[in-house]
């Protein structure tokens, strides 16, 4: 393990964080014997917050079911911090989807000490570790970064400022089944369902003007 | 133990129905007050159900159904006996509506759809008499409202409460909300830019889907902003500065030079001529890093900083170019109409 935790920082400072005591009790005893050192423990994902805040240049490691353990992870993810999540019973049903990637390790109950210290090392360095028995969620999809056609700029420039569909057309002398598809098209390219979150986009692409 | 609960029994606990022979002293001594609180309890549950009734027929007066055609079917305010508002987003990209009111359909012409707010105004002569708006400074999370609405011949209505009720807020569409409405339950689809009434029957918000299947309460002194200036206008107007932007992260010694507190800056990647902009000199690479003296990280930021100053007067605004800030004004002018 001393390798693997870099040759700056030998130890690595971690805070356990879960509500269940017995939960709590058994994360400690997995960070037991390597070159990890509790710096703290938080009961809710508010002292979490609070201890993170704080600065400390720590990996956050918690557990239990996805419930209880959501705030824990919204909670780091929000401070940046990496975090291990030790799920327990009944999670495989459960939607995953939002936990998102990049410094998170999830690993199921009962992990062995390596795997454990492999997952704390790996999320650590920005990396996602997902247990095999556990389906990791879809990648998210990359924003496309196709450019608006000229088009499909002017489309939904006037759609922004309030114009119908068939003022839309009227303006420039197409239908407005034209006009729907230009603004499908644009809503395709900028990941967006609705004229106002596309409008809203394009102005923060810099493709419409403000 | 069973002698302890024939005396329980006997010595006060009503239980009617059960049978007692009648003449039993008993319960003659524990009947009279027990009757007269069943009086007292039934005429105020009748009371409260007529109260609430009342409620709801009160409101339902303040609200017409709005249908755009292919079966889309969702509600409006009467703001005054002729002006009429509802949600923007499901209103939006329509032509023309037809309104239902008790009386019957009448046509509305659309004046305006702030997507920002989710507000939409329409003209319609409804003939109704118009809601009175409370400003809901009193509203608490918790408190009861009466939700009302139209379909196509029939009123709806929902009792529901106000689950939070927050400080102001900006919409992720750059709009300014007064404050933050969240009701409960989630309400049905056709009472979407319905009316929320508060217990003496004033308006304090309309009722949109928000993000997350939420339904948010457009405040009402929200609606009446947007309102205002639609009326004064006839439109809503379009103020704009004419440049393109890409939010840009600035390295921390940068931002520390030009104090600032936000992590990004505005980067001008066009300017459109005879804009505004283009007026003032704006150009190519120019870094926007405030304006009117707020700061600003995105495009989004100016568009709600243009809302606040009149049209044809003039902004500030703060560059970052080669090297040295510059301080200039932009006149804010309305967008030439296409």
């Amino acid at each position: 393990m001393n390798a693997a935790a870099g040759p700056h920082d030998p130890t690595v400072n971690l805070i356990v964080a879960a509500s269940s005591d017995p939960v709590r009790r058994d994360l400690v005893d997995l960070t037991q014997g390597a070159n990890f050192n509790v710096l703290s423990v938080a009961r809710d994902p508010i002292a979490l917050a609070r201890l993170l805040r704080r600065g400390e240049n720590a990996w956050v490691v918690t557990g239990g079911t996805l419930t209880p353990v959501r705030p824990f992870l919204s909670a780091a993810r929000t401070a940046n911090a990496a975090v291990v999540a030790v799920l327990t019973g009944g999670a495989d049903g459960d939607d995953r989807s939002d936990l998102g990637y990049g410094g998170l390790a999830v690993l199921r109950a009962m992990p062995r000490t390596d795997a454990f210290q492999a997952a704390v090392i790996a999320s650590g360095v920005g990396l996602s570790v997902w247990d095999p028995g556990l389906a990791a969620p879809p990648l998210p999809a990359e924003p496309s970064e196709t450019p608006l056609s000229p088009r499909e700029r002017t489309v939904l420039e006037l759609a922004g400022a309030g114009l119908s569909t068939k003022a839309v057309a009227r303006e420039l002398d197409i239908s407005p089944n034209t006009v729907k598809f230009h603004l499908a098209a644009a809503f395709e390219k900028l990941g967006v369902t609705s004229r106002a979150e596309a409008v809203m986009a394009a102005i923060r692409r810099g493709e419409l003007s403000v | 133990m069973t002698v302890r609960m024939a005396k329980a029994t006997s010595s006060g606990v009503p239980l009617p129905n059960r049978g007692v022979p009648e003449g039993c002293d008993s319960v003659q001594h524990v009947s009279a007050p027990w009757v007269i609180l069943g009086v007292i309890v039934t005429s105020a549950l009748t009371e409260w159900g007529a109260a609430r009734r009342a409620l709801a027929e009160r409101a339902a007066l303040g609200v017409v159904g709005i249908d755009r055609g292919r079966g889309v079917q969702f509600s409006g305010i009467v703001w005054d006996s002729d002006t009429l508002v509802t949600a923007a987003e499901v209103l939006h990209g329509a032509d023309s509506v037809t309104v239902q009111t008790a009386q019957g359909a009448v046509p509305a012409q659309i004046l305006a759809c702030d997507l920002s707010v989710d507000v939409a105004v329409l003209r319609a002569k409804t003939g109704a008499p118009g809601i009175s708006a409370a400003k809901p400074a009193g509203l608490r999370s918790g408190d009861d409202v009466v939700v009302a609405g139209r379909g196509r011949a029939e009123s709806m209505t929902a009792w529901a409460y106000a689950e939070q009720v927050g400080p102001a807020w900006r919409s992720r569409s750059g709009g300014e909300l007064d404050r933050l409405i969240t009701l409960s339950p989630r309400l049905h689809r056709g009472l979407e830019g319905g009316g929320a009434f508060d217990l003496e029957g004033r308006l304090c918000a309309m009722a949109v889907r928000g993000p997350r299947r939420q339904t948010l309460g457009i405040p009402s002194e929200t609606i009446e902003r947007v309102v205002a200036t639609v009326l004064q206008h006839g439109r809503l107007p379009q103020p704009y500065l004419g440049v393109r932007l890409q939010a840009v992260r600035l390295d921390e010694s940068l931002r520390t030079q030009l104090g600032l507190s936000g992590s990004d800056a505005s980067f001008v990647v066009g300017v459109e001529a005879a804009s505004p902009a283009a007026t003032a000199g704006l150009r190519f690479g120019d870094l926007i890093l405030s304006v009117s003296g707020r700061p600003i990280e995105n495009g989004i930021d100016i568009k709600v900083e243009l809302t606040r100053v009149p049209l044809g007067s003039p902004i500030s605004v703060r560059l970052y170019r080669a090297g040295t800030t510059l301080d200039t004004s932009v006149i804010v002018r309305e967008r030439s109409p296409w």
